[in-house]
């Protein structure tokens, strides 16, 4: 157990020296927790608190409900299930209650994540430069940081990287993965929990007005009302994500969110042998399943059937070929019929 | 020839026609005339024109003269409230006349009723018949934002209020057969105050309706003084029982008995509880009530003050020191209070926060016509208006209630497992009733009469109230469900926590009181009377105690873990009484009435029950027909295979299987009035002899130790100087 020292608890003691009331300066304690010895201790001391579902206050400014909640399930299946909670709050938070300086931390996640040879290697330093050209660093850099988007206390990649000389060193991801994880080559996650992960990202502020519209003080966008040029929305929303349009086909890093009216907007875009979704969502899964079942695989028929991407040439010939057949079929029997009532006749 | 068939056939379909609308105007005539004296001699019930000596005839200038002085009184009292700050006292006296002089002011406290009286020529008030000259139809707003216009008095005959039971899907209680009450049924039962067994009032309300008992305050030749009694006191129908034609599929309520409906009590500003007491006439006994034109003239919403007329009888108690309505006991007659409170939570200014605050009863229970809605959580059979409208701390407060504490953050998330009751409510009052004993009354020499003995009585925590799990349901008793969220299978109130008073001064409170009732009873055996009081399942055979594990585990358990339960604080109560032991099972039996006047007068409880009894409604209910309609499914709810209707009494005594029994555990009532601005403090719970037991909880024992051990709280509690020393030890460690 290491003896913690606090700087606040100094300005506290100055407060005091300087013949203050000693109650006022008390006012803002400084109590020392017992150290956790290992990473999971750690969790457990501060989940004692943050597993509390209505763990929260409203923020004095805004009337807002400022929720510090941590849902312990989400965390322990996050990327970052193994770390101590002091590895990224690393100032005050040992102290009951937390001194406002502790609170007023500033995280980024590429300190943590770029040219630092104990983290996975990574791509941060490209997503910080999409992530600035993005439309809502550029309208708005004040509000928004990688948070924004992302609670690192239930993050989770999607999938690998796709560039081999990126990929990790195997025994750095088993520190936190199991071995079943990268079954068939990457973290298998369901296409259709993937889309609901992701597009949770953006609606958790675009389907709530009320968020959009006190960042821009005006009134919030109706998402149905934008979207209402494409067919069947609710069924996009549930199959594709946000992203998928929202971006630039040459987009690696899927972090420069494109305004609205650049986003993809062609139905032949996606409903088309050269669908750009191969470039996106069903990039991974595809490519994966068409190494191990070949061409007759099933992301692009079965798992999510997209009109005009089936892409299966044989499957189209044989389909006209079936239809061909029917009509021929169809023609012979009647022209059979015909000229067998026309001989009874006579 | 073919004419001729034409014509018979007419003929005969005349005459089928004729006898068709014969048969209807015969079944509706009957249905009309006939029903309703058939179903009073069945059932024993009497229903005539009600009046009362109250509804007087003015002159126009008694009217006049009326009038002024009410409006003086309202106007000067609102002015006096205004100017209550004006510290000079010259001053505020010009500033009151000059109040009520203001056309503004005026406008804001006059009685506007008394306008529509002069208008309209009304010079006596006739009860509904008076109101619904003006207010035949009301527009009801529901929660869904919709609206409807109905008829008032349908509106009023289908409330609680009035009928005080429900045949609906209603109830947020379950049977002890695991079936929730009239919702996993195919024969949906009334239930509800009229006919749910209780021992808090001991009685039955055909039985103890309206009664006269003769008390004796000056000794046994004094002078003898005639007191009321009766459940009917708290019922806005004037008539001599309950609402008894509502517990019928068919039927409907007299116009006589319509008419007798006391609109004034909700909504007078001056309806006077000396009003309120049992008046005799040819027909019987039953309530008096205000109908004076002073009344009728303050007419207005119903207020805190009008609910409180009946309702502080079971927050505060009789007892209660700041019960408006018990301070008026009746003009002759007066009505007997009862000194045990039922739940002992007011809800006044003195000691609630909301009602200090200027909060009204319809603020947090908003109304939706006559309903009024109690919340979708309970534990006890009273019936709900309006079972899916919530009633909550919620719809006010956020989940993120506490602002100002510098623990609010905790505080808020404290939230998700406790009840705002939980800390909010620090104590019942003294009055709070834990133990009743009907079997042994006590003679009250102040009042003149013998009274059931209050075994224990205790407001304070863990004695007249403990925390339990609650998901907003309870059993077919009056026991609270839930589980901890973590579904350990160790939380098992039914034969823990609602089995079990072994605080230890709890005991020896009982052990008291059982040693002073021996003087009276040499036949109690003081051990076996603590025993049983304070540990009841000491009164089951080991057969039945395992059918009990096993109803729970089957039936109980499963509703226990439905929903999301949080920690509540529960009023605990149990009550010995007779009870036929021919309708009994694990959780209790069949409890037998008491005879109100006969019990009060000769302090004999058995000789009381055989009156109870007697009443034809108590017959009816031991003969088939009743068997079929409700009371086989009431005691499957009860836990309990059918209905045994072998009558109670034999050879003119109570039967042998009528025996003196505890009920097998404690009821817990919800209390959720009486709330305090500051809540408990963290070392309340959070150590290892806290106010909350977190091992009878249902907690893991590493949860536990965590629980009752805190660091936190180390700092919190440490005097200044100690914080100061322990900031320089760090400062010199440091260097």
């Amino acid at each position: 157990m290491s003896i913690y020292f606090n700087p606040f608890a100094l300005a506290s003691l100055v407060l005091i020296l300087s013949g203050m009331s000693g109650i006022q300066a008390f006012e803002l304690p400084t109590i020392e927790m017992p150290t956790a010895e290992t990473a999971t201790d750690e969790q457990k001391h501060c989940l004692r608190c943050h597993s509390m579902q209505t763990l929260g206050y409203r923020d004095p400014v805004t009337g807002g409900l400022v929720n510090l909640h941590i849902p312990e399930e989400g965390f322990k299946d996050s990327n970052h299930q193994a770390l101590g909670c002091k590895d990224c709050h690393k100032a005050g938070f040992q102290d009951y209650p937390h001194p406002p300086k502790a609170k007023q931390e500033s995280l980024y996640c590429v300190d943590c994540h770029e040219d630092n040879p104990n983290m996975i290697p990574s791509y941060f330093a490209e997503i910080e430069r999409e992530f600035k050209e993005s439309v809502h660093f550029k309208r708005m850099p004040e509000h928004f940081s990688c948070f924004s988007c992302h609670n690192a206390h239930f993050f989770k990649a999607s999938r690998k990287s796709s560039d081999p000389n990126r990929m990790p060193n195997r025994e750095m991801c088993l520190n936190c993965h199991a071995e079943t994880d990268f079954e068939a080559g990457g973290l298998q996650r369901d296409i259709n929990e993937m889309v609901a992960y992701d597009n949770h990202i953006c609606l958790d502020c675009h389907a709530e007005p009320g968020r959009i519209a006190d960042l821009k003080s005006g009134e919030a966008p109706d998402l149905l009302a934008s979207h209402d040029w494409m067919p069947n929305i609710q069924m996009h929303w549930k199959k594709v994500r946000c992203i998928d349009c929202h971006l630039s086909t040459s987009d690696t890093y899927m972090h420069q969110i494109l305004d609205a009216d650049q986003a993809v907007k062609h139905c032949e875009d996606c409903h088309s042998a050269n669908s750009i979704l191969l470039t996106k969502l069903y990039k991974y899964k595809m490519h994966e399943s068409r190494q191990k079942y070949g061409f007759l695989n099933s992301v692009t028929l079965n798992e999510a059937y997209i009109i005009g991407m089936t892409r299966n040439v044989i499957l189209d010939q044989l389909s006209f070929l079936i239809m061909g057949a029917m009509v021929l079929g169809i023609t012979a029997h009647g022209t059979a019929r015909w000229v067998s009532n026309r001989r009874r006749k006579r | 020839m073919k004419t001729l068939k034409r014509q018979a056939g007419r003929i005969r379909i005349f005459k089928t026609l004729f006898v068709l609308a014969g048969i209807f105007l015969v079944g509706s005539l009957g249905y009309k005339y006939l029903y309703p004296v058939i179903f009073e001699a069945y059932t024993g019930v009497v229903n005539a024109p009600l009046t009362y000596e109250s509804s007087q005839k003015l002159t126009t200038t008694e009217f006049e003269a009326l009038a002024r002085e009410l409006t003086h009184d309202a106007r000067y009292k609102e002015a006096v409230a205004v100017s209550a700050d004006e510290e000079n006292e010259f001053a505020r006296k010009l500033k009151i006349q000059m109040l009520m002089n203001t056309p503004s002011f005026r406008a804001k406290t006059d009685y506007r009723h008394i306008d529509y009286f002069r208008h309209a020529g009304i010079k006596q008030y006739e009860g509904p018949k008076t109101c619904l000259q003006c207010h035949e139809t009301m527009v009801v707003h529901d929660y869904e934002g919709n609206h409807k216009t109905v008829n008032t008095m349908d509106d009023i005959l289908d409330t609680v209020h009035f009928k005080f039971q429900s045949s609906g899907r209603v109830f947020s209680t379950y049977g002890y057969d695991g079936r929730r009450v009239n919702a996993d049924s195919a024969m949906p039962i009334p239930i509800g105050k009229i006919n749910r067994a209780c021992g808090v009032p001991g009685s039955f309300s055909w039985t103890g309706w309206a009664k006269l008992v003769e008390a004796k305050p000056h000794g046994e030749d004094g002078e003898v003084e005639i007191r009321s009694e009766g459940c009917g006191q708290c019922h806005i129908g004037g008539n001599y029982h309950p609402a008894t034609e509502k517990m019928m599929p068919i039927g409907g309520i007299p116009e006589e008995t319509k008419q007798g409906i006391d609109c004034l009590i909700c909504h007078s500003d001056t309806y006077d509880m000396n009003q309120r007491y049992v008046i005799e006439d040819d027909y019987g006994m039953r309530w008096n009530q205000d109908r004076s034109m002073r009344a009728a003239m303050t007419v207005s919403w119903a207020r805190s003050k009008n609910c409180l007329n009946c309702h502080q009888h079971n927050m505060g108690g009789d007892a209660y020191e700041h019960n408006v309505a018990a301070a008026n006991l009746g003009y002759k007659n007066k009505r007997l209070l009862h000194h045990g409170a039922k739940r002992a939570n007011p809800f006044a200014p003195e000691d609630d926060v909301h009602a200090a605050a200027g909060i009204i009863c319809t603020d947090c229970h908003v109304p939706e016509g006559h309903k009024i809605p109690r919340g979708i959580k309970g534990t006890d059979l009273v019936s709900n208006d309006l079972p899916f409208k919530e009633v909550a701390c919620e719809n006010c407060h956020t989940e993120a209630p506490h602002t100002k504490s510098k623990d609010r953050v905790i505080l808020n998330g404290h939230i998700a497992r406790l009840a705002c009751e939980t800390c909010h409510i620090l104590e019942l009052t003294e009055y709070n009733v834990v133990l009743r004993d009907w079997v042994h009354p006590t003679w009250n020499e102040e009042e003149g009469i013998y009274t059931p003995t209050d075994v224990y009585r205790n407001g304070e925590v863990g004695k007249g109230f403990i925390y339990l799990w609650f998901n907003g349901n309870g059993t077919f008793l009056a026991n609270a469900l839930g589980n901890n969220p973590l579904k350990t299978d160790t939380y098992n109130p039914l034969m823990d926590q609602m089995a079990n008073l072994d605080h230890p001064e709890v005991v020896a409170a009982v052990r008291e009181a059982a040693i002073k009732l021996k003087e009276t009873y040499p036949e109690i055996d003081v051990d076996d009377y603590v025993e049983k009081a304070t540990r009841p399942l000491t009164q089951l055979s080991a057969k039945t105690l395992a059918q009990r594990r096993r109803t729970i585990e089957q039936n109980l358990t499963p509703v226990m873990n439905k929903g999301e339960s949080k920690i509540y604080p529960f009023k605990l109560f149990n009550a010995i009484m007779y009870e036929d032991m021919g309708n009994q099972g694990p959780f209790g039996a069949m409890i037998l009435p008491f005879d109100y006047p006969s019990y009060y007068e000769t302090g004999d409880p058995k000789l009381s029950v055989m009156q109870a009894i007697s009443d034809p409604i108590v017959k009816r209910m031991y003969e088939l027909p009743f068997k079929e309609y409700m009371m086989d499914e009431f005691m499957a709810y009860f836990g309990v295979d059918e209905w045994n209707t072998t009558y109670p009494v034999e050879n003119g005594e109570l039967a042998a299987n009528v025996e003196a029994n505890w009920m097998r555990q404690m009821g817990t009532l919800m209390v959720n009035h009486g709330i305090q601005k500051d809540g408990r403090k963290c070392e309340e719970c959070h150590q290892e002899n806290g106010i909350i037991n977190f091992v009878m909880l249902g907690y893991p024992e590493e949860r536990v130790a965590d629980l009752q051990n805190l660091p936190e709280l180390k700092y919190l509690n440490m005097p200044v100087a100690e914080k100061e020393a322990m900031i320089k030890e760090k400062l010199s460690k440091k260097e």
